[in-house]
């Protein structure tokens, strides 16, 4: 393969705006990147945070992924879930944790929560909105533990409970019932399965599963599918298909076994044991 | 700048909310904000904290797009512990708000922040300055802003007076903000409150349920009163609204 | 103060404050439209106003007729815009009441030899909002006649309200009720008759032809039609109907050597792919889901009756005895 001689530099690559946005004026939309309407949420706790996300992942109202991960990977005590454009918020957290990582190696302590917000505040508000990730951000540091909200134009809000997504008024009528200072773990985990099951069940943009975290001091316990209410139903009818259902013109078969023959020219043969 | 894009106007936000106020006394500026913060018409949070600490003893009230805010007083913020460590003093409140004003003025055309920057500094004194849309610069006794401003100028007019005491100014930014977030939908919530003086700053908080009342319209609505209830009728009022 | 659009290039963006913007040109916009073209916008009926906005695809063409007629007063509110006295720079804008939605959820209908099966989801929806999880879409017309409706569920509920009174004088008139080809006709005019602001709905009518065969008439929204074996409409049309196309039409399968594909489908499979179709709609389209109701058409004195018998919560419709009998069956689907 020829190595592209074209300086590439880090980051967003530009170079195809202008015809983008020719193509766009000739009437040729972007294509829809894929979209998680979502319920995500966070909330305080007596010894930490609890985050909640759903699992449906949309493109329009078509569901793209029954089963997806929003709640992302920042430190071993900070966890990420993202709405808005999946791929934003992949990478956004995805660099921002690789951040944190360094940021903890260079300074040899236990990065904050702060730390990761501000990261994050301040490439969402460099991206002007274009980088489309909404998301709670929760962790437990050297300071105690904290909630933050990040809307993708970079502005954040402190709070002991939040939500955010499509499915967030949805979750948000949930907390603003229930939620209480000091609650026990147990409490906090059924609240958040509350509010996420209230974006699933009222809002289309949310649906499937209940993905969960529990940050304390010194534990961070992912549950993963805590909670499954939406398995996929037996079909009525097997839709196997006989051999030889799909019509063929020409038939070519193909040897994929690769055969080499090895010559040494002069000298002993290397020593590849 | 010659022509209005009413067609961009209307697919973003108009629906943009908040009340804010600083007001300079004898020793020191009271500052005040409503607890609002929306996207269109979800309220997004309702305890936020508009008051922004940018210095020892210089704080600013922001209104307008709350991350072109957020990003100005974060910037503004490291700007002035940056000066502080090299000066080997604390900024001037006009040196804050020059520095608000800079960045206000020279990106007007990628922010929406109406900001009013209130301190206490040893040349001055008390002082009050407010950096509207464009990034002017004014010094002004008293200072509202925000969508919920534009209930309480005449309010404002009639109301301050010179030489008032903290107490005093403390009730008027008290009672001028609930008239405000009682007439404007976009802002609400509670009530926070700084008082900044040379001694230290001092926040106040007045909950959504303790707001001061004002003339709340039953007087008018109800039947008036000593009206002359005439036989087999009901007393049919013009409107029906709970007490 | 008031001259800057850019805090509206953040759709969605969080904001709190600001000062108001006063909208100083807008009355220069208005003189300069009414004084030139009052009498043409007079002349202009409301309907065919709303109905410029609307592109659903077998409108557009003919929607063009009324699109070129309002360009018309476009082109004059660009002129007056030059006019020399006018000082005036505002593009000239519409703003409009939208009278159509779109209400989510998918409908479907398959003719066998002597019944027929019409279904529909009921879950109503609005953006990402569920409005009710229990909306029929699916209505029984006569003992041998359902109609299916999808699209917008204010115009689909009057527009089979207005069927049945049709259905009802005929039924004084006649002393019978009438014919399934006679419905699929009454339906077109009923649809083209409201050409310029039409009914926001897709319609699949099933049931009984008076020679006893299962038939599916499928409608676009002014009246379009043609008699079908299968149909699937609404939100999840894409998702079903090629799934329909392989499994009722045998599209893309070969049959095995010597054998050749059936031409009609017993009730059972029928019912059987229906159901099917509407698990996996709902578990790929967000707007379908909540319930399902399946209705049985079955021709007079159709075998197929013995196989209803042990289906779990059906329900007799039938209204006549000694003629077809309506059935309906009723399922949960996911709520998600």
């Amino acid at each position: 393969m020829t190595v592209s001689s074209v300086f590439s530099p880090p980051g967003f690559n530009f170079s195809n705006e202008v015809r983008n946005n020719f193509m766009t004026e000739k009437g040729l939309p972007l294509p829809k990147a894929t979209s998680t309407g979502t319920t995500i949420v966070g909330c305080l706790f007596k010894d930490g945070i609890v985050l909640g996300a759903d699992t449906r992942a949309t493109e329009g109202p078509i569901i793209a992924d029954k089963n997806c991960e929003k709640i992302h990977y920042i430190t071993e005590s900070i966890r990420c879930c993202g709405a808005g454009t999946a791929a934003d918020t992949e990478f956004t957290t995805a660099l921002i944790s690789s951040n944190m990582e360094l940021h903890g190696l260079s300074t040899g302590r236990k990065p904050r929560v702060v730390t990761a917000m501000t990261m994050l505040k301040q490439m969402l508000f460099r991206y002007q909105g274009h980088v489309g990730a909404a998301l709670v951000l929760g962790g437990v540091d050297s300071t105690g533990p904290h909630l933050f909200t990040i809307h993708p134009h970079g502005s954040t809000d402190k709070l002991p409970y939040v939500t955010m997504g499509s499915g967030s008024l949805a979750a948000m009528a949930v907390f603003e019932s229930g939620w209480q200072p000091n609650m026990e773990r147990e409490d906090a985990l059924k609240l958040v399965k509350a509010a996420i099951s209230a974006g699933i069940f009222n809002d289309l943009g949310s649906g499937s599963n209940i993905d969960a975290c529990i940050i304390t001091e010194h534990h961070t316990e992912m549950l993963r599918n805590v909670e499954m209410p939406n398995e996929r139903v037996q079909k009525e009818r097997r839709y196997g298909f006989r051999r030889g259902t799909t019509a063929w013109k020409t038939e070519n078969v193909r040897n994929l076994i690769v055969k080499e023959e090895m010559t040494f020219v002069g000298g002993d043969a290397m020593d590849t044991t | 700048m010659d022509h209005v894009d009413w067609q961009r106007l209307k697919t973003g936000e108009v629906n943009l909310g908040t009340s804010i106020m600083a007001v300079q006394f004898n020793d020191g500026v009271v500052i005040g904000a409503d607890s609002r913060t929306t996207t269109g018409s979800y309220i997004a949070n309702r305890v936020t904290d508009k008051l922004t600490h940018i210095h020892d003893r210089v704080y600013c009230c922001r209104s307008g797009s709350a991350a072109d805010t957020q990003a100005v007083a974060d910037v503004v913020h490291y700007t002035l512990q940056m000066y502080s460590q090299t000066a080997g003093q604390p900024p001037s409140v006009h040196t804050a708000a020059s520095v608000f004003q800079k960045l206000c003025y020279e990106n007007k055309d990628a922010l929406s922040a109406g900001i009013i920057v209130a301190g206490w500094d040893k040349e001055v004194g008390p002082s009050v300055y407010n950096i509207p849309l464009g990034g002017g610069l004014f010094r002004q006794p008293w200072a509202i802003g925000g969508s919920g401003s534009t209930y309480v100028y005449g309010y404002c007019d009639a109301t301050y007076k010179e030489g008032w005491g903290r107490d005093e100014t403390v009730n008027f930014v008290k009672n001028t903000l609930a008239l405000a977030m009682s007439r404007d939908g976009s802002s609400g919530g509670v009530i926070r409150m700084c008082v900044i003086t040379e001694d230290g700053v001092e926040r106040l908080f007045v909950p959504g349920n303790e707001l001061p009342k004002f003339w709340e319209g039953h007087e008018v609505l109800r039947a008036p009163v000593g009206m002359k209830k005439v036989a087999g009728e009901t007393g049919i009022v013009p409107m029906a609204v709970e007490a | 103060m008031s001259d800057r659009g850019k805090s509206s290039e953040k759709g969605g963006e969080l904001v709190f404050g600001e000062t108001i913007r006063v909208p100083t040109v807008r009355r220069a916009i208005h003189l300069s439209i009414t004084r030139p073209l009052s009498f043409l916008i007079l002349r202009f009926p409301l309907r065919p106003i709303y109905a410029q906005q609307y592109s659903f695809d077998p409108l557009s063409q003919s929607l063009f007729i009324i699109a070129s007629r309002l360009s018309s007063v476009n082109l004059a509110f660009a002129r007056s815009n030059s006019m020399p006295d006018m000082v005036s720079i505002a593009q000239p804008q519409q703003r409009q009441f939208n009278p159509y939605s779109e209400n989510g959820g998918t409908i479907l209908a398959i003719a066998g030899a002597d019944f027929s099966v019409i279904a529909g989801d009921t879950r109503q929806s609005e953006g990402y909002s569920i409005q009710t999880r229990y909306a029929p879409k699916v209505f029984r017309l006569t003992d041998k006649a359902v109609l299916a409706v999808n699209g917008f569920a204010a115009d689909g509920n009057m527009f089979v309200k207005k069927v049945r009174q049709r259905l009802e004088w005929y039924r004084h008139a006649h002393a019978k009720d009438m014919p399934l080809r006679a419905i699929a006709r009454l339906i077109q005019t009923m649809l083209y008759a409201r050409r310029f602001f039409p009914y926001y709905v897709y319609n699949i009518l099933g049931g009984i032809e008076d020679d006893g065969t299962g038939a599916v008439y499928s409608f676009d929204p002014v009246g379009s039609y043609e008699r079908e074996a299968c149909r699937a409409a609404g939100a999840a049309q894409s998702l079903v109907q090629p799934f329909l196309d392989n499994q009722i039409y045998f599209k893309n399968q070969t049959p095995a050597p010597g054998t050749s594909h059936p031409v009609h489908l017993p009730l059972s499979t029928v019912l059987s792919l229906v159901i099917d179709s509407f698990t996996s709609a709902t578990e790929r389209h967000i707007e379908v889901g909540d319930g399902l109701e399946m209705y049985v058409v079955l021709a007079k004195g159709s075998a197929s009756v013995q196989g209803l018998g042990n289906i779990r919560g059906i329900q007799e419709l039938t209204a006549t005895d000694d003629g077809e009998r309506v059935f309906v069956i009723r399922r949960e689907l996911k709520k998600d």
